[in-house]
């Protein structure tokens, strides 16, 4: 029986790749749509079942040559999922390009590529997928309505290259030092101090450059928030925060053990969260010709401001000592984590009907939303609250509680880095509602359209408000689990951060 | 008793990719074929990767894998974005633009001089 699931466990990526190239025979539009949402949609349903027998079955757990542990397929869930809201978001706003169904296609190998980051357990293989998702969604970049020049992603492609380039110095060091490349069988005592320093920068930067790590931060991300579709930013999006479980699955092995990593870790994602606010900040008050206001910008700097500020929290594993105390952090870690992911997949769908709408990137343009998609309007506003009120109060409270325990207090330099850090998080928190209240405001409470008369309105059917439901049940879901169970993120997500009790 | 079953996995992947192969040299031009099969050969060295556990093949079939990256860049992303050719080509029709106003500016200013 157990053989079976292993082998199983294997099944949603293949259901993935047999679709991916079935798609690139399709050349009728609607039903290669279907069948790619059918085809995710299968995907999902065969890893809900998996989920559900490694949890039943007492977390089987396994890593040789690949990690199949139930926070593998909690964030298969996670892509799959979003991979759907991707599906839809594709379907209304890539019409009539060239090449359409190697795009789909495209679209079903990122999917892939993110399950295949999450799954495996060499280092090698999990930086070739790396590589395959960041070079593609670079790709998909080009596919659109018109023609783009290459220098757009110029610095993008650069940043990859550096990239690549890190990630491929980090393996051969591992491999010379260890003479292995996977994870769990690395030896970490037998590792010189340099070369843990040396390897985990590498390795941070490496994971993090693509996704608005300090050095590069937003500079190379700029063109691609501006120039893309919504589909290839949601896409974006949630390679990033697939990107936020990766980075410290790795980092757990090297990272953590040194303070001196820590420090750099959070210095450096301290400086990217501030330098991404002040973008997102800017741009909210800024425009191109006085009624121009990006949201895709908007957005994708948030999603920057989110990736560093998860790599700060994340970097105070360092300092926290006893075990029960990492336990807790860790639980609290990844439960705010995936809030957050929810949360933010919620006020991207509010941009559902604009997209619809009008494929433009402005907020002024949509003056009328108010009498036709005030629901939208209100889900946008209960994110913002929920973001910014029940989840910072559980923060409040859970946070602080770690943070006082006696054997830190002592540390002066920890209690004032964790008072920066927290005065960090209430101005980011500020900031997300300043944005949301903003963007609210634009979209749905602005009077007529400015310059664009729109006659016909599609309408929203049904259906629509499937995604909607769907992600309040998992905030739901995921406060009754926090609420309720015992450290029980930290139970289902320890073997796959390669935690060593 | 779990590798065998990670064979197993293996050869289902093998013989995907060879009916895929069947199919695309059978229904696909050339074009198409390039595109398939370099994404095909691209996926197999990463699931090859996956399974393959001695360290210097690994690194090779990395280094394989990313000659077929930029295969792909190459043969992808080209047709997809203005050339400088392209780019020159408007700034002429840009330029001529600009002078035919200037053109017509200085008639109007003529006029109103008269």
């Amino acid at each position: 029986m157990v053989s079976l699931i292993i082998l199983a466990s294997l099944m949603p990526s293949f259901i993935l790749l047999i679709g991916a190239i079935l798609i690139l025979f399709m050349n009728d539009r609607i039903n290669r749509k279907l069948l790619s949402s059918f085809i995710i949609l299968l995907a999902f349903i065969m890893n809900t079942m998996l989920l559900g027998f490694y949890i039943g079955y007492g977390l089987i757990e396994r890593e040789f040559y690949l990690n199949l542990t139930s926070g593998t397929f909690i964030i298969s869930e996670i892509i799959l999922l979003l991979g759907l809201i991707v599906n839809l978001f594709s379907k209304e706003e890539i019409v009539n390009i060239v090449n359409e169904n190697l795009f789909d296609g495209i679209i079903l190998i990122i999917l892939l590529g993110m399950i295949g980051t999450t799954i495996s357990s060499n280092l090698l293989v999990i930086v070739s997928w790396f590589i395959l998702v960041i070079v593609l969604i670079g790709i998909i970049f080009y596919f659109g309505d018109y023609p783009k020049e290459f220098r757009l992603l110029k610095n993008y492609f650069l940043g990859v290259g550096i990239s690549i380039i890190l990630l491929f110095s980090a393996s051969y060091l591992i491999y010379l030092e260890f003479g292995t490349l996977i994870l769990t069988e690395i030896k970490l005592l037998e590792m010189s101090g340099i070369n843990n320093v040396i390897i985990s920068l590498l390795l941070l930067f490496g994971i993090g450059i693509p996704c608005g790590l300090f050095p590069f931060s937003i500079y190379h991300l700029k063109n691609y928030y501006h120039d893309s579709s919504y589909t290839n930013l949601f896409l974006f999006s949630i390679f990033s925060y697939v990107n936020i479980f990766v980075l410290i699955r790795v980092l757990n092995i090297f990272t953590f053990n040194l303070i001196f990593n820590g420090l750099f870790l959070m210095v450096i994602s301290g400086i990217g969260l501030i330098i991404s606010l002040i973008y997102v900040l800017t741009e909210l008050f800024t425009s191109l010709d006085g009624d121009t206001f990006s949201i895709k910008k908007l957005f994708g700097f948030s999603i920057s401001a989110d990736f560093n500020m998860f790599l700060l929290f994340a970097s105070f594993l360092v300092f926290l000592g006893p075990l029960e105390m990492t336990n807790s952090y860790m639980n609290i870690l990844i439960f705010y984590l995936l809030m957050v992911i929810s949360i933010k997949a919620l006020i991207f769908y509010t941009f559902f009907p604009i997209m619809r709408e009008t494929h433009d990137d402005n907020l002024k343009l949509l003056g009328q939303f108010q009498e036709k998609y005030k629901s939208f309007g209100n889900i946008l506003l209960i994110a913002a609250l929920i973001l910014s009120l029940p989840l910072s109060i559980l923060s409040f409270i859970a946070f602080p509680s770690i943070f006082s325990t006696e054997g830190i207090i002592e540390m002066s330099l920890y209690s004032l880095l964790s008072f920066l850090i927290i005065v960090l998080y209430i101005i980011y928190l500020s900031i997300t509602l300043i944005f949301i209240s903003i963007t609210r405001v634009q979209i749905y409470f602005s009077d007529k359209p400015r310059y664009i008369e729109r006659e016909s309105v599609k309408n929203i059917s049904a259906n629509h408000y499937l995604p909607i439901i769907i992600i309040f049940i998992i905030i739901g879901l995921l406060n009754i689990m926090f609420l309720l169970g015992n450290n029980i993120f930290y139970l289902i997500f320890k073997s796959f951060l390669i935690i060593i009790d | 008793m779990p590798l065998v079953l990670e064979l197993i996995g293996l050869i289902f992947y093998i013989v995907i990719i060879i009916i895929v192969l069947i199919i695309v040299f059978y229904r696909c031009d050339a074009e198409q074929r390039k595109v398939l099969v370099s994404f095909v050969f691209l996926l197999s060295l990463i699931v090859l990767n996956t399974f393959i556990d001695i360290p210097i093949i690994q690194f090779l079939l990395f280094f394989l894998m990313i000659l077929d990256l930029l295969y792909i860049i190459y043969v992808q992303i080209l047709p997809y974005f203005y050339t400088q050719r392209d780019r020159l080509l408007f700034v002429e029709v840009a330029n001529e633009l600009w002078e035919e106003l200037k053109v017509n500016e200085t008639i109007v200013q003529e006029e109103d001089k008269k």
